[in-house]
């Protein structure tokens, strides 16, 4: 059986369903393996790893998880919960889940590592030092609550023909374009109280998902986006991930990397992209390479 | 130069700052509890590390300058409150200052005594036993589970001897599993927990710096010494060696996780077995050097000053 950890509602998990039932596989969308009704039980010593996995209506023993798809991190119903023991039954819970996915000898897309586990979403600032080891550039950052070295970065925007610049916190998606001059006075204001995080300019960027060695873009590409799919593969090797969204766009006349989600935004991807993505996803979890790609850490595991 | 992140009120942030201060390393401190106030931040990034400069009331070093950098964040105790801000915004400011500064030193090419990303291991203990059986370590017999039906089973085979402690990186006291605890079993449908069998023995607390091991003896009839005092039971704690294929596996383990300085939680067995618990990456280890006079925070310190050219790890 192949387990898709994620919800009902999202699109990649009903679809790969729905691709692997069509090849005769059985495969069962949960949204949390660690809470009723299912019953999870994991014993590990120096030498084993166990697992069992069940629910009222079934029992799936863990030799016979063939495959998971990692959509969610086991997330739980905040309603009847105090908000205190919500916080830390939700901790309680992915713990356990990171953990048991590095377990599991089965192929696991994703298999996190913990410092992007427990950072589902990530500044591009984060993701610099693996892009660049790849030889991905990303637009030029600066991270500043001193004024006068912030308006000499916006001089120097607008001495290379930019319109202006975007403003990105660290720790939101969000992202404001600085044009006007009210704009800089309200960032000169913001620096009062924190550090702001100031990118160049780009055009609309195109996104495209790596998973395993298939590329599926979201839009027909740029002729020179294609020449960066090397060095994006070895970027998802690098972190770890099989299954991964990159937005690439241009700013100063050359391609960037503007975004990385570790969890991949199925929903914004075409129609005919989401086909693509459910069938590479499918190859990955059965095909004949699943198991050499998505090694585990268990040692031992029966 | 030397920086350190701390908190003034830390204590094992003020031992490293009066050990550098004694060893003469030049330093700056950057105090994260009133970050980003009366400091300034600018650094600038495109293809290369980053360039750019931090400064306080009387210093500023440039990025470049930097051999070494200890950190120790805080959690909002550790902040003074913030003037005038709505309370609904202080923990996203919060985030976004050690954003801010986690992120740069997670990109720095020198010394970093710790990085965020390899430390976070520290959140799922089952992920850290799965490290420590790859570094050859032995790791307790440990059940994870949310069925009542299986922890009684578990409580059954080892005789009662069974302790539960947290699964993630929430500090828990490690207690026994009791009657009281069997009666709330049918609980754990709404989430897991995790069991071991009873290890006895001995708490040996290793602290590796770099390549050097300083390990020591806790002798305490408490099942979690930590809390020894508010049980009534004593602590004795000595400096001691490891044998050497122990104190290899420690630093293996260290390396593997990308931590230059860690803490390892071992038990020595009366069978003269080694089991690990856990690694803190941002040990406490003000405690132990007390009770040991093992040079620990000097090591650190000399480790700081001699820095070295390493590549970031996420």
């Amino acid at each position: 059986m192949y387990l898709l950890l994620g919800s009902e509602r999202d699109p990649c998990c009903s679809g790969v369903r729905r691709a692997l039932h069509a090849r005769g596989y059985t495969a069962r969308i949960v949204e949390n393996p660690l809470i009723q009704p299912a019953r999870f039980s994991w014993r590990l010593d120096s030498a084993h790893s166990v697992s069992r996995l069940a629910w009222d209506d079934e029992q799936a023993e863990i030799a016979t998880i063939e495959g998971v798809l990692v959509r969610g991190g086991g997330w739980i119903d905040p309603a009847g919960w105090r908000l205190d023991d919500l916080a830390y039954v939700q901790a309680e819970t992915q713990a356990a889940l990171l953990a048991w996915l590095a377990s599991l000898s089965c192929p696991v897309v994703n298999r996190y590592q913990p410092a992007l586990w427990y950072r589902p979403q990530l500044s591009i600032v984060f993701w610099r030092p693996w892009l660049r080891a790849c030889g991905l550039l990303t637009p030029p950052t600066l991270v500043s609550n001193v004024e006068q070295d912030t308006l000499a970065f916006r001089r120097g925007l607008a001495a290379e023909g930019n319109p202006g610049a975007i403003l990105r916190p660290l720790t939101s998606d969000q992202q404001y374009l600085l044009a006007r001059d009210e704009d800089w006075t309200g960032v000169v204001a913001v620096q009062t109280r924190t550090p702001v995080c100031l990118t160049y300019p780009h055009d609309e960027p195109v996104t495209v998902c790596v998973v395993g060695d298939q590329f599926v873009w979201n839009v027909d590409p740029p002729a020179d986006a294609t020449a960066v799919e090397q060095a994006l593969y070895r970027f998802a090797t690098a972190s770890g991930l099989a299954f991964v969204e990159i937005a690439l766009a241009r700013a100063s006349d050359a391609l960037h990397v503007v975004a990385v989600e570790h969890f991949p935004h199925f929903e914004r991807f075409t129609k005919a992209a989401q086909e693509g993505i459910v069938a590479a996803l499918v190859e990955l979890l059965v095909g004949p390479g699943a198991r050499s790609q998505l090694g585990s850490m268990a040692q031992a595991t029966t | 130069m030397i920086l350190v992140c701390g908190g003034l009120a830390d204590v094992v942030t003020e031992l490293v700052c009066a050990r550098l201060s004694a060893c003469e390393y030049a330093y700056r401190f950057l105090d994260l509890g009133v970050y980003p106030a009366g400091f300034q931040v600018n650094w600038y990034c495109h293809d290369a590390y980053p360039e750019g400069y931090l400064s306080g009331p009387d210093w500023r070093i440039d990025l470049a300058e930097l051999t070494g950098v200890y950190v120790r964040y805080l959690g909002a105790e550790g902040r003074v409150p913030l003037p005038n801000v709505p309370q609904e915004s202080v923990p996203a400011l919060y985030a976004e200052y050690d954003a801010g500064i986690s992120l740069l030193l997670e990109d720095l090419p020198c010394l970093v005594v710790n990085r965020l990303g390899p430390g976070m291991s520290n959140h799922s203990k089952p992920y850290q036993a799965l490290l420590v059986r790859e570094c050859g370590l032995l790791t307790p017999p440990t059940l994870v589970t949310n069925d009542p039906d299986s922890a009684r089973r578990f409580f059954d085979e080892w005789h009662g001897e069974v302790i539960y402690k947290s699964l993630s990186g929430v500090r828990s006291i490690v207690r026994r599993l009791g009657p009281e605890q069997l009666e709330r079993l049918p609980l754990l449908r709404h989430g897991p927990a995790q069991f071991q069998a009873y290890i006895p023995g001995d708490n040996v607390r290793v602290h590796t710096v770099d390549d050097r091991v300083f390990a020591t003896r806790v002798r305490s009839t408490a099942v979690d010494y930590r809390y020894a005092r508010r049980e009534g039971a004593d602590v004795q704690m000595d400096a001691v060696e490891l044998p050497p294929h122990v104190a290899e596996s420690c630093l293996r383990l260290a390396r593997q996780m990308g931590l230059h300085f860690a803490g390892i939680d071992l038990k020595l067995t009366p069978r003269d077995e080694y089991y690990c618990f856990e690694v803190n990456p941002s040990p406490g280890f003000l405690f132990y050097e007390q009770h040991t006079y093992q040079p620990i925070s000097a090591a650190l310190a000399d480790l700081l000053h001699q820095g070295e050219l390493t590549s970031p790890t996420v």
